[in-house]
């Protein structure tokens, strides 16, 4: 019966603390135009404390999206232009030798900072990539002697196109998985883009008002954690990501070759988070399983290996996500 | 006088074709089927005893080719029949013989070897003769070609390893197609014809019925209680609606029956949602609804089973099933 009325406190509790995500939404919906699944996703991240890889084709407002959100929390915002001749040093700082002092001072890299827009992430080499996701797990940086907390909220939001793969640097497997999410952003509706057409030729491009600080987010993160998750949600969730290891199990047979790896744990955790503060979104003091299923296809599109078994009958890990869906029971 | 006269004209008339040994006790035979054969034709000759069971006898052993001119082609086994007489018994032999020359040809008598305790003796058939023709030929016409085999039509028993070797092939492709379409699907490779399925309201209303009796809720187990209710309706939804509602989620199910209208009516959709809908708030949020809304829950899923299920035929003169099964609900209810 207390656990009734704690289920019930934490529901007011989330609608009062949740009411910023409709005014961060509204404030985006200014500014992008459709894309409702990547404001959705977007937020995941952010409540979650989970990184995200944005793929799209160029020109599908990703860059825009993170830009307009970082503006709407009034953070701070880098923006990285990943190149092939980028050095890690650029990305974090390095000691400089200060003629003045006579020493080496640290001069800090545009990593710290609340929002980091990693832009096309593979076009650098596996270096700076690698020095990137470090500090994305680890949240801190070493300069010289001296480690750096980075603040929070840190947030890295990296995109990347699909297309050109010329001259670019895929992300090894085992890095892609610090990603919380992977979203893929697909074109506009005809109406959505007519509307952008619309909205790109007024005298002044609409902006993001500041309507959120980074230590919102932060209160906002903890609430998340408070968002209940049952154990019947719980085992759905490795039921899913157990599916993606052993197919058979699972009466997906015909997946069995397909998949050349699994889920890791680290996906069934990410799995749960993002479920958490989706349901937080939708202001839920609980978690349901159509939470789950929102977040499943962003949370394990990159964490299944397909087999080359699977590349030759063009079968994606979409594809494969979809179909386990429809196969575990729903409890 | 007159004695001695029949007798000898019975001995003269035994001596014939018929030869016997211990006063008609062994008789054997010889006959062809035919007399008039054309050259290289075959004729059937048939070499019969007949004698009692404990005389020991030898069949004569005819050559391949005897008489000069006669030529045997192939020959049975002995063979042995049984008599009315069941002290007696028949040996037979069927010999196929045929001959290249044409004319008159005498089969000679085939001697049959008795032997009676240590007495030995022997019983001879008749012989017997036989004409061969020849192919006539008109001289007036003068030389002609010589003619080409002809092709021997085809007979069962030439062909009957062929059809089953035929049988064997296409068994054993049957075979290979049947096992790698079940290495695919991964189906039992032979299945029994499986019974027909009880219709999906009855299993629902058997599982609410038990749900009923357990008294979960009054035993504090909400959270079973109402898992066990709202998969007891999914599993109903999917068998009677082919809706995979094991595999939907609450707002999924709903949605696929807002958008088919015409699977249910409203008042059984907002039974179902109240279902499904309670029933997360438990499973998912703690939620500890109150007694009026377990015996509601389960009221509905009762009714929802009932207004849902497939109409059977109805025998005419039988009461209608609808009404008795809800009243059947109503006094469940009301227990």
């Amino acid at each position: 019966m207390n656990q009734t009325v704690d289920i019930r406190e934490l529901n007011e509790r989330i609608q009062k603390e949740s009411s910023f995500v409709d005014i961060i939404s509204m404030e985006m919906n200014k500014v992008i135009v459709g894309q409702k699944h990547l404001i959705e996703s977007l937020l995941v991240g952010l409540l979650s404390g989970g990184h995200i890889l944005l793929e799209g084709v160029p020109g599908l407002a990703k860059t825009l999206a993170i830009h307009t959100l970082a503006t709407s929390i009034d953070a701070k915002y880098a923006r990285i232009q990943f190149t092939p001749d980028l050095l890690p040093a650029d990305l974090m700082g390095t000691m400089i030798y200060s003629q003045k002092k006579e020493e080496f001072v640290v001069k800090k890299g545009p990593i710290f900072t609340n929002f980091v827009l990693a832009d096309e992430i593979n076009r650098a080499p596996a270096k700076v990539q690698s020095a990137l996701l470090e500090a994305m797990q680890e949240r801190q940086i070493t300069i010289g002697e001296t480690t750096y907390k980075l603040q929070e909220p840190f947030l890295v939001m990296a995109t990347q196109n699909p297309i050109e793969q010329e001259g670019t640097y895929p992300l090894p497997e085992a890095q892609v998985d610090r990603f919380m999410l992977k979203v893929v952003i697909k074109y506009p509706s005809k109406d959505e883009e007519k509307l952008i057409i619309q909205l790109n030729l007024l005298k002044q491009f609409p902006v993001a008002s500041k309507v959120m600080r980074p230590e919102d987010i932060l209160k906002a993160r903890e609430v998340v954690k408070d968002v209940y998750m049952d154990e019947k949600i719980q085992k759905y969730i490795v039921d899913i990501v157990f599916a993606t290891r052993d197919p058979k199990a699972y009466k997906l047979d015909k997946y069995v070759d397909m998949i050349s790896y699994g889920g890791s744990p680290r996906a069934s955790i990410s799995l749960a988070q993002a479920a958490k503060a989706y349901a937080f979104i939708k202001r839920r003091g609980y978690v349901i399983p159509e939470d789950v299923r929102a977040v499943c296809m962003d949370v394990m599109r990159h964490r299944i290996g397909l087999s080359y078994e699977a590349e030759a009958n063009n079968i994606t890990s979409e594809d494969i996500i979809a179909e386990i869906l429809n196969t575990v029971e729903v409890p | 006088m007159k004695q001695i006269i029949s007798y000898t004209v019975l001995l003269i008339l035994l001596s014939g074709s018929i030869h016997s040994l211990k006063a008609q006790q062994v008789t054997v035979k010889a006959s062809i089927d035919s007399t008039h054969i054309l050259i290289g034709d075959q004729l059937k000759l048939l070499l019969e005893i007949e004698k009692p069971k404990d005389l020991d006898i030898q069949f004569p052993q005819v050559p391949d080719s005897f008489s000069s001119n006669i030529e045997v082609v192939d020959r049975s086994k002995i063979d042995t029949s049984k008599l009315e007489d069941k002290k007696r018994e028949k040996l037979s032999q069927r010999l196929f013989i045929t001959s290249f020359d044409s004319g008159m040809h005498q089969i000679p008598p085939f001697y049959f070897k008795l032997k009676d305790g240590t007495r030995l003796d022997s019983a001879a058939t008749r012989a017997l003769a036989f004409q061969v023709h020849g192919m006539k030929i008109d001289t007036t016409k003068g030389p002609v070609d010589i003619k080409m085999p002809y092709s021997a039509s085809v007979t069962l028993k030439e062909v009957t390893p062929y059809i089953l070797g035929i049988i064997l092939i296409a068994a054993i492709i049957f075979f290979i197609f049947y096992y790698i379409r079940w290495k695919k699907k991964n189906v039992p490779l032979f299945t029994k014809p499986e019974k027909p399925a009880e219709p999906a309201h009855i299993i629902a209303l058997r599982e609410l019925d038990r749900i009923k009796n357990q008294k979960l809720w009054q035993q504090e187990k909400l959270k079973q209680y109402y898992s066990e209710v709202a998969d007891t309706i999914r599993t109903y939804i999917e068998n009677r609606f082919d809706i995979p509602a094991m595999e939907f989620t609450s707002a999924e199910t709903i949605g696929t029956f807002k958008q088919n209208k015409n699977l249910i009516d409203e008042n059984s959709l907002d039974q179902l949602q109240h279902i499904l809908s309670l029933a997360d708030l438990v499973k998912f949020a703690k939620y500890t609804p109150l007694p009026d809304d377990n015996n509601l829950t389960l009221m509905n899923a009762y009714f929802f089973v009932n207004q849902t299920k497939k109409e059977e035929l109805k025998v005419p003169g039988k009461p209608a099933e609808e009404e008795t099964e809800n009243e059947v609900v109503a006094e469940k209810i009301s227990e």
